[in-house]
């Protein structure tokens, strides 16, 4: 995707070269060049938003996700340049026109955080070396913790000790029942890990070696759990981010459409 | 298990819906989801762990094998499954919470355009999306009466009318010259007639003029390059590309005074007789340095030229009128007494009347010019007497004067003074009018030419036309009694005179624009010759063509103007400059001189003998485009465009504006 953002990327800044060229142009010859880039930018902030519609009509042959993610990532570029020449400022003047600017940083600003933390976010999923479905986590999760249950009862009917289960029963499963250390997990701080270990090492040594056994099922278990949190915090991510993104994106479009309408009856 | 490798099998995983709009509310809260899922309208669906289906009249049961395969206990008896749960309360997937608050900023976003998306026209109003920003401060106090509507029309018009203002063609512009002109063409590229012409297309205000850009924000401001881009002769800098000066520049005509700045300077001011009345500071002894622009004004004439010229314009008075031969003696003296109303009676009534004034005046202040008046009149009246019943009338006529009509007197009767067959009858009527009327006639007279008898005979009194008339009546030449003092109207033996007062004198300036305007030939020799016409105006005021089209008819007669008042040098509508900044910067000592260099070769006088203005030879060399770049070139002047050009000609405000000022003060 990212060869297909890079190709695509050079007609945008074409694109954004030819009408930046033809404003220079119509400004030159006394036109109003906000007309050429005004239009040119909100067809394209349209263009842009139709990824989101294109979601919703997956059983329709559309093209392929990817390639419209491409032309979002890129078509939401160029609308940052064509903002640029189209007001001419960083902040333009007038209330109004302040909101809206502020809601198309806002939008911009969120869609480039988007698209960086999914680029963040793939490579570490993959570095887990598993694939979990983000609707599966909850299941996962009640799945290994059935089997770490499954562990403990075997290990207390085959040993006689309690040490273990008591254990489980007082701190683990705490850790089991849900994602835990979500901000640590989402840094790679490695707080889940680090508190196993020291919870672990304070039952390791009263443990027999028949339930030092089941300690290490329990361990991997912990280790599988840690991955699947992983997934769940960056999924999350993945997908809370559009929270900002998409409805904020509804009302620069509704605010964008108004200010064309203004211009359209007090300017031209 | 999640890593088993058939975990996808229908046979150990629940089918999962990730377009639905609601997770199973176990899920969300880390128990264990139900096989079933919520439903689509967000109940939940796992109440049961199957739906039983009726198969020959048996309930079987449909648990899934990866919920464990059908139980062993079966269906009820009523077709309900065994296995009941409690309800959970499904929740929202992200996708559907994302859409709710997508709807809701939209919502908000709407809510907020309509509350404030409008002017009400409420003081109290916060805010408008219609508020596109502070104006300018030279603009924002003409809004303060009508609003947004002293620029925008469609201003609270209602939806209709910002349908029609959508779909037309309605900006600003239209709304500008409401308090703002120029000259026409308004929305011609640089309001000009010429280049619109050539070049068709209108222009806008907001091409240039962009507004609400805060107050302080420069509304007017223009770049060298849209200049460039319509102008054919482009270049990157006056220093590198800009074409050189014309040839007489700054000169697009000749001056309107035709001061010879190279014999004064080079011959006069140098000749002892006149050298103490030469400039004391050179050239601002005669130029206004403190009112500078783009002329430096001449001081009056009282302050420069009188020193040397002030006899030359009392020098040269003109005649009206010139009491003409006869051949035979055009006033019938005994008619005129025996016609009760006759014009020798009233002249006769009008002379004693004035008699009697004289007499008063004279008693009062004694004077003794008075006194020679009354004599004079006495000596006419009594002469009048004599001839009325002697045989004098009956003998043989001999006129008094020998003289030709005076050309004024024949251009306003419209007749060939030279002729005594033709002007006869036409000065007969005169005469008897002037003496039945006084000055009346004289002014009906210019009237009926075309004239203004207020500016042409200002001054002129029944006092000095009657007396002289009715001498002339009589065949005598007229006398003046005592001293005349012969300045302004006077009559003296045949002739009506009239003789400047001073320079500047208001009636000979009537009399030289009457004939620059409407005079034949032999009134223009009489009053715009440059060697003998009345009040030697011309000598140094220029006669110009007003005809400028060059394709004119060269029989037709073309209208002429005395040039009275100075113009700048170039008449270049779309040139600026200012001397007075570069005055300052040159200082003392180098002054005019460092740009207007005398050209001593230059026939100067030669172009005031000629009626075409364009036609010139200047006192100075042209000023060089050089001279200009020694400053204007080296990046640490501006030499923009704007620097030395206007875009709009005579711009200015309409008088609703001014009014509008007013009203504010």
């Amino acid at each position: 995707m990212t060869k297909n953002i890079s190709i695509l990327s050079i007609f945008g800044v074409i694109a954004l070269i030819v009408v930046g060229y033809n404003a220079q142009k119509m400004d030159l010859n006394l036109q109003n060049s906000s007309v050429l880039t005004g239009y040119t930018l909100i067809a394209v902030m349209l263009c842009v938003a139709l990824l989101n519609t294109r979601k919703k009509l997956s059983m329709i042959p559309l093209g392929k996700a990817s390639s419209w993610v491409v032309f979002h990532v890129v078509g939401g570029l160029l609308c940052v340049g064509l903002f640029w020449v189209h007001t001419n400022t960083f902040w333009p003047r007038g209330l109004y026109e302040g909101f809206l600017a502020g809601a198309f940083y806002l939008v911009s600003l969120s869609g480039i955080f988007g698209y960086l933390i999914q680029r963040l976010n793939s490579r570490k999923l993959t570095e887990t070396g598993i694939e979990v479905i983000y609707e599966r986590i909850p299941l996962e999760l009640r799945e290994i913790q059935e089997k770490a249950e499954e562990y403990i009862r075997e290990c207390t009917e085959a040993t006689g000790s309690d040490v273990l289960a008591n254990h489980y029963l007082n701190t683990m499963v705490w850790y089991f029942q849900k994602p835990r250390f979500y901000w640590s997990t989402l840094f790679g701080a490695g707080n889940a890990k680090v508190w196993f270990r020291s919870e672990g090492a304070s039952v390791k040594r009263y443990l027999s070696s028949e339930e030092l056994d089941y300690f290490q099922h329990l361990e991997e278990l912990v280790e599988l759990k840690m991955l699947v949190d992983t997934h769940f915090v960056h999924q999350n991510l993945n997908k809370k981010w559009l929270l900002l993104h998409v409805p904020l994106s509804v009302g620069l479009v509704i605010m964008a459409l108004w200010h064309l309408l203004l211009v359209e009856v007090y300017a031209l | 298990m999640i890593l088993r490798d058939d975990r996808f099998s229908e046979k150990v995983s629940p089918y999962l819906r990730p377009n639905f709009p609601y997770v199973c509310g176990r899920a969300a809260a880390w128990g264990k989801p139900c096989h079933n899922g919520p439903t689509a309208d967000g109940s939940c669906g796992g109440t049961s762990e199957c739906h039983p289906y009726n198969e020959g009249g048996r309930w079987i049961c449909r648990r899934p094998p990866s919920a464990g395969g059908p139980c062993s206990e079966g269906p009820l008896p009523d077709g309900s499954c065994c296995k009941t749960l409690t309800a959970c309360q499904p929740r929202r997937t992200v996708r559907k919470v994302r859409g709710r608050v997508s709807v809701m900023v939209a919502a908000v976003v709407i809510a907020a355009i309509a509350a404030f998306g409008f002017d009400f026209g409420n003081q109290e109003q916060v805010a408008s999306s219609l508020d596109a920003g502070p104006l300018s401060s030279i603009h924002q106090n003409f809004t303060s009466e009508q609003g947004c509507n002293a620029c925008h029309a469609a201003h609270g018009s209602g939806a209709l009318g910002w349908l029609e203002a959508a779909m037309t063609k309605s900006g600003p512009s239209d709304n500008c010259t409401n308090c703002h002109q120029f000259k026409n063409p308004v929305n011609g590229p640089h309001n000009s007639a010429l280049i619109s012409a050539s070049h068709p297309g209108s222009t806008s205000c907001t091409m240039c003029h962009t507004e609400h850009k805060g107050a302080d924000a420069n509304i007017v401001k223009m770049d060298d390059a849209q200049c460039n881009s319509c102008h054919k002769a482009k270049f990157a800098s006056f220093a590198t590309n800009h074409k050189e000066f014309s040839e007489t520049y700054p000169f697009g005509q000749r001056t309107a005074i035709a001061f010879n700045h190279s014999s004064h300077f080079g011959k006069h001011f140098k000749d002892a007789r006149y050298s103490k009345n030469a400039p004391a500071n050179g050239c601002v002894g005669c130029h206004n340095v403190a009112l500078a622009e783009r002329n430096v004004p001449v001081r009056g004439f009282d302050d420069t030229c009188a020193g040397c010229h002030q006899d030359t314009v009392a020098g040269r008075e003109f005649v009206m009128f010139t009491f003409p031969e006869f051949e035979e003696n055009p006033i019938d003296i005994e008619d005129i007494i025996e016609s009760p109303g006759g014009t020798l009676a009233a002249a006769a009534k009008a002379t004693q009347d004035l008699q009697g004034e004289v007499e008063k005046l004279a008693e009062t202040t004694g004077s003794a010019s008075s006194k020679a008046i009354v004599e004079e009149i006495k000596t006419i009246l009594a002469d009048l007497g004599d001839r009325v019943g002697s045989e004098e009338a009956d003998e043989e006529f001999e006129p008094i004067s020998s003289e030709t009509l005076s050309p004024v007197s024949a251009e306003l009767l419209g007749v060939n003074g030279e002729e005594v067959g033709e002007y006869a009858e036409a000065t007969k009527t005169l005469v008897e009018g002037v003496l039945e009327n006084g000055v009346t006639a004289l002014a009906e007279l210019v009237d009926e030419a075309g004239g203004n008898p207020d500016s042409l005979l200002r001054g002129l009194s029944n006092s000095t036309v009657v007396p002289a008339f009715t001498a002339w009546a009589a065949n005598k030449e007229y006398e003046a009694a005592g001293e005349t003092i012969e300045k302004g109207w006077y009559a003296n033996e045949l002739s009506l005179v009239y003789r400047a007062t001073a320079h500047g004198d208001p009636v000979m300036k009537a009399w030289l624009d009457y004939a620059a305007q409407n005079g034949s030939e032999s009134l223009n020799e009489a009053f715009l010759s440059r060697t003998d016409g009345a009040g030697a105006c011309t000598k140094c005021h220029a006669v110009s063509s007003t005809e400028t089209d060059k394709n004119a008819d060269k029989n037709k007669k073309v209208a002429l103007k005395v040039e009275w008042k100075s113009h700048p040098a170039d008449g270049s509508p779309l040139v600026k400059y200012s001397h007075k900044p570069h005055v300052n910067l040159l200082g003392p000592g180098s002054w005019c001189t460092s740009c207007h260099k005398i050209n001593e070769k230059a026939e100067f006088s030669a172009a005031f003998n000629q009626l075409d203005p364009h036609k010139f030879s200047s006192n100075f060399s042209s000023v060089k485009k050089g001279t200009c770049v020694e400053c204007h070139g080296g990046g640490q002047v501006s030499q923009t465009c704007t620097t030395c050009h206007e875009y709009h000609q005579e711009p200015g405000f309409k008088k609703t504006m001014m009014r509008q000022v007013a009203g504010k003060k």
